[in-house]
């Protein structure tokens, strides 16, 4: 009998051994992520750059709030927040227990000296703010105090593209005094991953960080940046892959399990193929930037009558892109607005003309278009040069490279338009493109007047009212930019991956890899 | 200068006559000599052919009634090779004939403006850096410094400097070939002015000016000749990687390594992208190299193989 | 020969001034701006500013020649702009190992390619086997490495699928398999005009040796063919071979750029181009210097190694 119970014992341990070592077995403990850039730093608060935000926000780095599927704010690494009635006093409640990757609780310490880090860095967070900073109330309150309102402060600590993590305060002491920058062994955060290895050129590693502390509801789906974050896998590596088609190729071969930024042209190989998931996402918009202060509005409102946004998106994007007229993504219905839409690309040369006739633009002299080399954008500028010799103008396209045209569209006097794309922003007043300083400088007073009512608007609805107006103005009357469309990107994985969540860009952090 | 020209004025036109009908001779032997190696051969035909399509170019797709920047509309994207578009059409919907037509236009003009700039550039530091000791040492020890530096790495540098442009891609080839025709330059030009003839010259008070352009010069001519054919070689293998690198010469102009660039994206669905610039690039170094040979083993039979 | 090799050393000093002074020069007056590219698009012209002044691009051209001059001199090659914090040297020294692996594969490729071929045109001159290896060399010579590499990647990687297109993996993290998988192709189209001049090479120094009147005494001796060859032609060859050995690497170094750029493998001329890009000014003038000292070191190696081999070359 012993001898029985010693063996049915013996054999329970065996059985639920095995059956431990197959949930242990059953997922892969490392994702390859195959992404088209690496950042000039991996410093959230100074690097501005799309990649480097998308890694890390939420990976490795926390913030004080963070963005839900709605565009609403959620409580991240506080737990609930005041803001009094006109939006001038901001108090936030920190979490407790919640750990730096260098074993270092955080406090309101750890938090003030970051936020007042990313408000030195970021000019237009600076400017809503003025003189005021966040100051510490105890070990774990937090609250700022301003003289104007700040409605889209919120937004800004959210989501802005220069975004508002909490690093412990000892990396912003260790900032390296020659750069700026925080060095790369304080790449500190509170997130469910830690900065393990960059390896320049080749991959970064993110390990799980195992005293991470969770928030929100353990079994429920994350809502967009917001929720329960539970790290199946052990080690997320982001190789660097710069050319599409070895992104392609890895993704087929194995060797990746996720790829980002696919061209158009592999879709139609993967979809349809069991082996594989594809999907794309709104994720910026298309646009060719006006110098205000070199070309006059009926030139421009003419330009944008005679585009053909198809015509130019398929050259460049294939099916990649929505010719959709709102300055905002379609994932952000609290900012999204058809306003003006009917004067999105028009395509109507007799209504061009009729305009160009009021312009006192000189249709022998061409106008000079900057455009990078990289992006494949030249091709939809040749289209465009097509088009607008239906109305007698000319263009020079004149292609330099990336950092020739961040330096040339300073000056007023070296250009007519450059073409460039804008990554979404949490709020339309980080449309850098409506901001009088910004190259092609918007300094429209009607503009500016209308911008200032919208960040200084009492409300939400108010403000969003004011926006409507501003797209509206800018199609009809105004033209900044010729906005033409928005862009998609594609990822592709295999179908043994689940568990990533989509938003603004694909996240991994419940993800789990099938063996 | 008089010292030389003491024989009767008959008998000197006779010479002449002389000398006339011998050059003569040696430029048949020559040609014949040349003619003789198959290879060279090839090599000019090849030279021609790529010369004639680049100057009638647009007569060819004119009468094909195909252009090289102009798009044939959306349905058109990335056709494989047919009668009405023999080598396909690209991303963009362009008659890829038409712009590897094009294309030989800007090789051509490219290899023949820096073969031609660097020749008479190099000659003339190879010239004057045989005058004097101390010239001679700062401008061999410049040329040192930039042959030092891989051709393909200074170029790109001096691309980043001037802009990507046809002008600019053709100064900076130029810049980066001068070396080496300037030290073929200075060490034929030393040999030259060790023979007597030169040496009999200075002690009869021959301006120097004058010994090195008239005397000095066409003695190295056809060495300077010869490497002109190869730096035209480079040259277009040089232009093409500059812009397949991005480098080099922008969009939309129809140059090949550009197009190879454009191409690589669509390796996997547009093969003809890829294998009709090729082949033209290929062909064109190819014939100016097989030419480049033939002229050398025209003028000294004895070096090469 | 001490002193020969002192005064070699000796006059490349002013070479090795002339490149620090030429890419320092270029660096500078490329337009754009090392502190726009740290910040990113969205930065104000107020913070790029500063930044420019902190990372001293304020200060007149000449003083920053002597402060970078200066610096190299002690052995710093300052830090990237590119990847912020990351010292020069290290850079350039993990980006070294693939290009170097890579060179060295693609000579030994290259070697055994193009002698063996080059002895066979030599012995059987005029015939069939001649004719097709002048054809490959002829082609080697006017086919650019990329446009090698891209034919190479059309047959053996989109039509028959046997290698990978694109991609890096290193001989020592990876091992020797995936290694050669991905890296044949690179080494072959990197290779190939190299081995076309090997060969010619080869060819000819071989024939001049066999022509010689040592080697037609041998022969009347009767001395074996195979003997002749191998024994006496080919050591006499092997000084050509070397120079051309030496030769290659210099350009397997120069030609990296473009042939790492088309397989995408993160060396040393990948990261040039990246650079450049980028306006990351120490390192375009760390990686220029570097492979213009490793040219004129190795052209002086191989004028040594002549001086050795051959003792009719006197090196005074």
């Amino acid at each position: 009998m012993k001898r029985l119970l010693a063996f049915a014992l013996s054999l329970a341990l065996l059985l639920s051994l095995c059956a431990f070592a197959s949930a242990e077995g059953e997922y892969k403990d490392i994702i390859n992520i195959a992404d088209n850039d690496q950042g000039a730093s991996y410093d959230l608060h100074k690097d501005t750059s799309v990649n480097v935000r998308n890694m890390l926000r939420g990976t490795v780095y926390e913030q004080l709030v963070t963005l839900k599927a709605s565009g609403d704010i959620g409580p991240e690494l506080c737990e609930s927040y005041d803001i009094n009635e006109n939006s001038t006093e901001f108090v936030f409640h920190l979490r407790k227990n919640v750990k730096f990757h260098n074993g270092k609780d955080m406090t309101s310490a750890d938090v003030v000296a970051s936020l007042n880090r990313w408000l030195e860095n970021f000019s237009t967070a600076r400017k809503m703010v003025g003189d005021a900073r966040f100051q510490a109330d105890d070990e774990y309150t937090v609250s700022l105090k301003l003289e104007n309102s700040a409605i889209m402060l919120l937004d800004m600590l959210a989501g802005a593209s220069q975004a508002a993590v909490i690093y412990p305060a000892e990396a912003i002491e260790n900032v390296n005094p020659d750069t700026g920058f925080v060095p790369v062994e304080w790449f500190i955060g509170t997130g469910p991953y830690k900065f393990t290895e960059w390896a320049v050129d080749q991959y970064v590693q993110l390990d799980r960080f195992d005293d991470y502390a969770p928030y929100g509801d353990e079994n429920a789906e994350l809502d967009g940046l917001w929720g329960y974050k539970h790290a199946y896998t052990k080690t997320l590596k982001y190789w660097i892959v710069k050319d599409a088609a070895t992104r392609f190729n890895g993704l087929m071969s194995g060797d990746y399990d996720f790829v980002v930024k696919l061209t158009d042209d592999y879709i139609p190989v993967l979809d349809g193929n069991p082996d594989y998931n594809v999907y794309s996402q709104q994720t910026g918009m298309i646009n060719l930037v006006w110098n205000k202060h070199s070309t006059d509005k009926y030139l421009r409102l003419a330009c944008q009558a005679v585009a053909d946004a198809d015509e130019l998106n398929t050259v460049n994007y294939g099916t990649l892109y929505d010719n959709d007229p709102c300055f905002m993504e379609d994932g952000q219905p609290a900012w999204y607005t058809k306003a003006g839409g009917e004067y999105f690309c028009q395509n109507d040369v007799e209504k061009a003309k009729e305009l160009l006739a009021q312009s006192s633009w000189d249709a022998s002299q061409p106008i000079r278009i900057l455009v990078s080399t990289g992006g494949h954008a030249e091709d939809m500028l040749l289209v465009f040069q097509q088009e607008i010799a239906q109305l007698g103008l000319t263009a020079k396209l004149e292609i330099v490279d990336r950092s020739t045209l961040s330096e040339k569209r300073k000056d007023d006097t070296l250009y007519d338009a450059y073409f460039t794309t804008f990554s979404s922003v949490p709020v339309p007043s980080l449309r850098n493109f409506l901001d009088p300083t910004y190259p092609g400088f918007s300094d429209d007073e009607q503009l500016q007047d209308l911008m200032h009512q919208m960040t200084t608007a009492g409300s939400r609805e108010d403000a969003f009212a004011v926006w409507e107006q501003i797209q509206a103005y800018c199609y009809s009357d105004y033209a900044p930019i010729l906005m033409m469309g928005h862009f998609h990107q594609a990822a592709a994985c295999t179908a043994k991956l689940s568990g990533y969540n989509v938003f603004l860009t694909t996240n991994f952090w419940n993800a789990k890899l099938e063996k | 200068m008089q010292g030389h020209s003491s024989s009767p004025s008959m008998s000197r036109d006779a010479l002449r006559q002389v000398r006339r009908e011998l050059i003569r001779e040696q430029r048949m032997v020559n040609i014949r000599r040349f003619l003789h190696n198959g290879l060279s051969v090839v090599g000019l035909v090849i030279v021609l052919l790529m010369l004639l399509t680049a100057l009638f170019a647009p007569l060819i797709t004119g009468a094909l009634g195909v252009d090289p920047y102009t798009s044939l509309g959306r349905e058109m994207r990335l056709q494989p090779p047919s009668a009405a578009h023999p080598f396909g059409t690209d991303n963009v919907n362009r008659d890829v004939f038409a712009r590897v037509l094009y294309g030989a236009r800007i090789s051509m003009t490219v290899g023949f403006l820096v073969g031609l700039l660097s020749a008479l550039i190099g000659a003339t530091v190879g010239l004057y850096a045989t005058v004097n000791p101390i010239l001679d040492n700062i401008l061999m020890r410049i040329c040192d410094g930039l042959k030092a530096i891989p051709n393909i790495l200074l170029a790109i540098t001096l691309m980043a400097v001037l802009g990507a442009n046809m002008q600019n891609v053709i100064i900076s080839l130029t810049i980066v070939s001068i070396p080496g025709v300037a030290r073929i330059a200075r060490s034929q030009a030393l040999l030259v002015r060790e023979q007597t003839y030169v040496e009999a010259m200075r002690a009869a008070g021959a301006s120097r000016f004058r010994i090195l352009w008239r005397h000095v010069m066409p003695n190295i001519l056809s060495p300077i000749i010869v490497q002109m054919t190869f730096t035209f070689a480079t040259a277009i293998i040089s232009e093409a990687s500059l812009s397949f690198l991005g480098a080099g010469i922008p969009i939309p102009a129809p140059s090949w390594g550009g197009m190879l660039k454009e191409a690589r994206s669509y390796i996997y669905n547009g093969w003809w992208l890829v294998v009709f610039p090729a082949i033209f690039t290929a062909l064109s170094v190819l014939g100016f190299n097989l030419f480049g040979d033939g002229l050398r083993d025209l003028i000294d039979p004895l070096s090469g193989r | 020969m001490k002193k020969y090799i002192l005064k070699r050393i000796f006059t490349l000093l002013p070479t090795v001034f002339v490149v620090s002074v030429v890419v320092f020069l270029l660096v500078h007056l490329t337009p754009g701006d090392p502190a726009a590219m740290m910040l990113g698009d969205d930065a104000t012209m107020e913070d790029i500013a500063a930044l420019h002044t902190k990372l001293g691009l304020d200060d007149p051209l000449y003083i920053q020649y002597f402060r970078w001059i200066g610096r190299c001199l002690q052995g710093d090659f300052g830090t990237s702009t590119a990847v912020i914090g990351q010292k020069v040297s290290d850079m350039v020294f993990s980006h070294f190992r693939p290009t170097l692996t890579l060179a060295v594969y693609s000579q030994l490729i290259t070697i055994l390619l193009a002698i063996p071929t080059g002895i066979l045109a030599a012995r059987k001159r005029g015939r069939i086997a001649d004719f097709i290896a002048s054809i490959f060399s002829l082609l080697g010579i006017s086919l650019p490495s990329f446009m090698m590499g891209l034919g190479l990647v059309l047959l053996a990687a989109v039509h028959f699928r046997w290698l990978p297109a694109a991609g890096y993996k290193d001989l020592f993290a990876d091992g020797l398999l995936p290694f050669l998988r991905y890296m044949t192709l690179p080494a072959l189209s990197l290779g190939f005009i190299h081995a076309a001049y090997m060969m010619r090479m080869t060819k000819a120094s071989m024939l001049e040796v066999l022509g010689s009147d040592y080697i037609k005494m041998a022969r009347s001796k009767g001395v074996k063919e195979r003997s002749i060859v191998g024994k006496h032609a080919f050591r006499n060859a092997l000084l050509t071979i070397i120079t051309v050995v030496g030769q290659g690497f210099i350009s397997a170094l120069a030609g990296a750029a473009v042939v790492e750029k088309l397989f995408t493998i993160p060396g040393i001329g990948t990261l040039m181009v990246d650079s450049i890009e980028k306006r990351d000014y120490q390192v375009i003038q760390a990686i220029t210097l570097l492979i213009a000292m490793l040219n004129v070191v190795i052209n002086l190696v191989i004028d040594l190694i002549y001086g050795l081999c051959d003792p009719r070359i006197r090196l005074d």
